[in-house]
């Protein structure tokens, strides 16, 4: 009785997912519904109370709207566009020059925002007049701005990372620290694949003109702000100064002090930058309300553990499970956004992680990078319309070709990910 | 019959009007008390813990209640400006009956759920008062937290009666459309809205322009 109840719940909640019925209340109503047939109305009216009241006074919870709000601070800042200047005078003379610092720039506007969608916007906008200016072939440039983009989620602070971190009940700290290495292997990826195509053929990427010294020292004031936050942040989180929590207050008040001195935020920003973190964080927790309920459900029916009992059956292994969820992850991408990705998978997949001993803080940074892909692979490519909006006037198509030559660079990372799993948990490792 | 309709439907409408007013103002809660109050609290207290090792021993209880207000305080408006997550790549290629059927299934999904919660939310708050439950470290009442849960909770089911669609309403916050980006990544193809950001761009244009 139990795992029908369990079974035909999960597709209640799959039927109303295809009816486009918001995420949240599709988990919410099966979850209740399914806890009504089995416990009675009583308990399904308590759950319903319970667990909103529960779960959203945890103060974990908190970093979410925090990190947000730092995020839309310094969106608000125009720091990115000191950030782009900066790098520019060092590395934009080089064969792809400008294209290659555009990921430099988009990870390290990343490491302040935890947004990719962000920093595709924001870095799009800069950098994309600047690449067709100096003849920059449109594929590569949008791909490479769509792409980069995606170090948003994967270098810390990442809204995803706190949402699996929530999720699984991982240590965000670990799960921040973990994606530092990652990041920096997937910027040097994108960047040696433009640079060598750009060796190859010239013409899809022309050398931008040599600063001077002086523009380059100056250069290094220019890129003080974002350096001193993450540092601030992410250096008070692996010291085991703050909290996840609280390091994102400390990032929102940091941001405060370096914008207000030079005028960068008024008061209107700070509103706007107030109202759309309120909206995004609540969207967010929403989800996480619901799924909640939804994992009441199937904690009652022990369904998870029928499923992890299943796909052990099966036997497939650690790098078999993983290349089945690899593929999982690309038709799950190809349907729904990240936050979905995560809800739907996580419940059912997490317990057969554990149970092949695979490190929850090297799982994170897995289903981050597949969520990476999820943002620039079709139908959905988020990304990909964000770097549509800001260049018109080359085709999606384009664009998602351009895309391709950084897709296979992040499955390269997967795959030395898996081969070598100490390249995300080592500094994990050394943390406090 | 009819004259039962049209009373049904003038009710209907008067939902939608009251339950309009009070998100937005449920909404301010959030935006101008509860989010600041919380990054406050959270930044003052590290602050206090490391310059006068005093920390705040009230701080995870008032943070805890904040992010509640916060959340209850916008669910309903954020529901009118169309912050959801769902899967549009059916949803946004029906028309007609097919797309009615999918919006009165999302309003029965959220009615479901969220007057359930308040209902349950209201129904709990005089057992709490009774007890005279507090916050662990904060010896501060709770129930009035439950009871603001509850009606938020039914404000929201309010909200879905008026709005089952869930897009945004005409008019409802226009002053800050087109500038929702962090959001996207849980918007799938609703992201086109992204757009104007900051300073200007080497060439001294402003991006906005081009991301629009």
């Amino acid at each position: 009785m139990f795992t029908i109840v369990g079974v035909l719940a999960i597709l209640l909640l799959l039927f109303l997912l295809l009816l486009g019925v918001p995420i949240a209340f599709a988990m919410g109503a099966s979850g209740l519904l399914g806890i009504l047939v089995l416990e009675g109305p009583a308990a399904a009216m308590a759950q319903a109370a319970l667990v909103p009241w529960a779960e959203a006074r945890s103060f974990v919870l908190v970093t979410i709207p925090l990190f947000v709000l730092m995020g839309q601070l310094v969106f608000h800042t125009g720091l990115a566009t000191e950030l782009y200047d900066g790098l520019r005078a060092w590395i934009g003379w080089i064969p792809g020059g400008m294209a290659i610092t555009s990921v430099l720039a988009c990870g390290a506007f990343g490491a302040v925002t935890g947004s990719s969608i962000a920093t595709v916007a924001t870095m799009g906008a800069i950098v994309m007049p600047e690449m067709e200016r100096f003849g920059y072939d449109r594929r590569l440039a949008t791909g490479a701005l769509a792409a980069s983009g995606t170090l948003g989620i994967l270098i810390p602070p990442s809204v995803i990372f706190i949402f699996y971190g929530v999720m699984t009940e991982t240590s965000i700290g670990a799960l921040f620290i973990a994606g530092i290495v990652p990041g920096i292997l997937t910027a040097a990826m994108f960047s040696a694949i433009i640079y060598f195509r750009c060796l190859v053929r010239p013409e899809l990427g022309p050398p931008g003109p040599v600063g001077s010294w002086r523009e380059r020292l100056d250069a290094v004031k220019r890129l003080g702000p974002i350096l001193g936050l993450f540092v601030l942040v992410i250096g008070g989180i692996y010291l085991g100064i703050f909290t996840p929590t609280e390091a994102a207050g400390i990032g929102c008040a940091g941001v405060l002090v370096a914008a207000l001195p030079r005028r960068r935020l008024n008061l209107k920003d700070v509103r706007k930058a107030l109202e759309d973190t309120v909206l995004i964080s609540v969207m967010l927790l929403a989800i996480i309300i619901g799924g909640y309920v939804f994992a009441r459900l199937m904690a009652v029916t022990e369904i998870t553990e029928a499923l992890v009992g299943l796909l052990v059956a099966m036997d497939l292994g650690r790098a078999g499970f993983l290349f089945v969820l690899v593929l999982l992850y690309l038709g799950l991408g190809a349907m729904l956004d990240v936050f979905g990705m995560l809800v739907l998978s996580i419940p059912f997949v997490m317990p057969v992680v554990l149970g092949l001993g695979i490190d929850p803080v090297w799982f994170g940074v897995f289903v981050v990078i597949m969520a990476e892909v999820a943002l620039v692979t079709p139908p959905i490519g988020a990304n990909v319309f964000v770097m549509r909006r800001i260049a018109p006037d080359v085709p999606m198509e384009d664009i998602f070709w351009g895309v391709a030559p950084f897709v296979l660079g992040e499955f390269v990372i997967i795959l030395l990910l898996v081969l070598f799993p100490q390249i995300a948990l080592w500094l994990p490792s050394l943390m406090r | 019959m009819r004259g039962a309709l049209q009373l049904l439907d003038a009710g209907l409408e008067a939902i939608d009007v009251w339950s309009n007013r009070i998100s937005r103002t449920l909404f301010r809660v959030a935006v101008d008390f509860a989010l600041p109050a919380l990054m406050v609290i959270v930044t003052l207290d590290v602050v206090l813990r490391y310059v006068f090792n005093s920390p705040l021993p009230w701080g995870r209880d008032v943070n805890g209640v904040l992010l509640l207000m916060l959340t209850f305080s916008a669910l309903p408006h954020a529901w009118d400006r169309g912050y959801h997550i769902r899967m549009e790549v059916f949803y946004n290629r029906l028309h007609g009956r097919s797309r009615d059927l999918a919006d009165v299934a999302t309003g029965a999904a959220g009615i479901l759920f969220f007057a359930l919660m308040g209902a349950q939310a209201l129904l709990f708050t005089p057992y709490m008062l009774r007890t005279g439950e507090t916050g662990e470290d904060l010896l501060l009442p709770i129930w009035p937290f439950m009871a603001y849960m509850g009606f938020c909770s039914l404000v929201l089911a309010a909200r879905l009666l008026g709005n089952p669609s869930g897009e945004e309403q005409v008019g409802i916050g226009s002053e800050a459309a087109g500038t929702n980006v962090i959001e996207a990544e849980a918007h799938g193809t609703d992201i086109l809205e992204a757009g104007p950001n900051d300073g200007t761009v080497p060439d001294g244009t402003r991006p906005d322009g081009g991301a629009r």
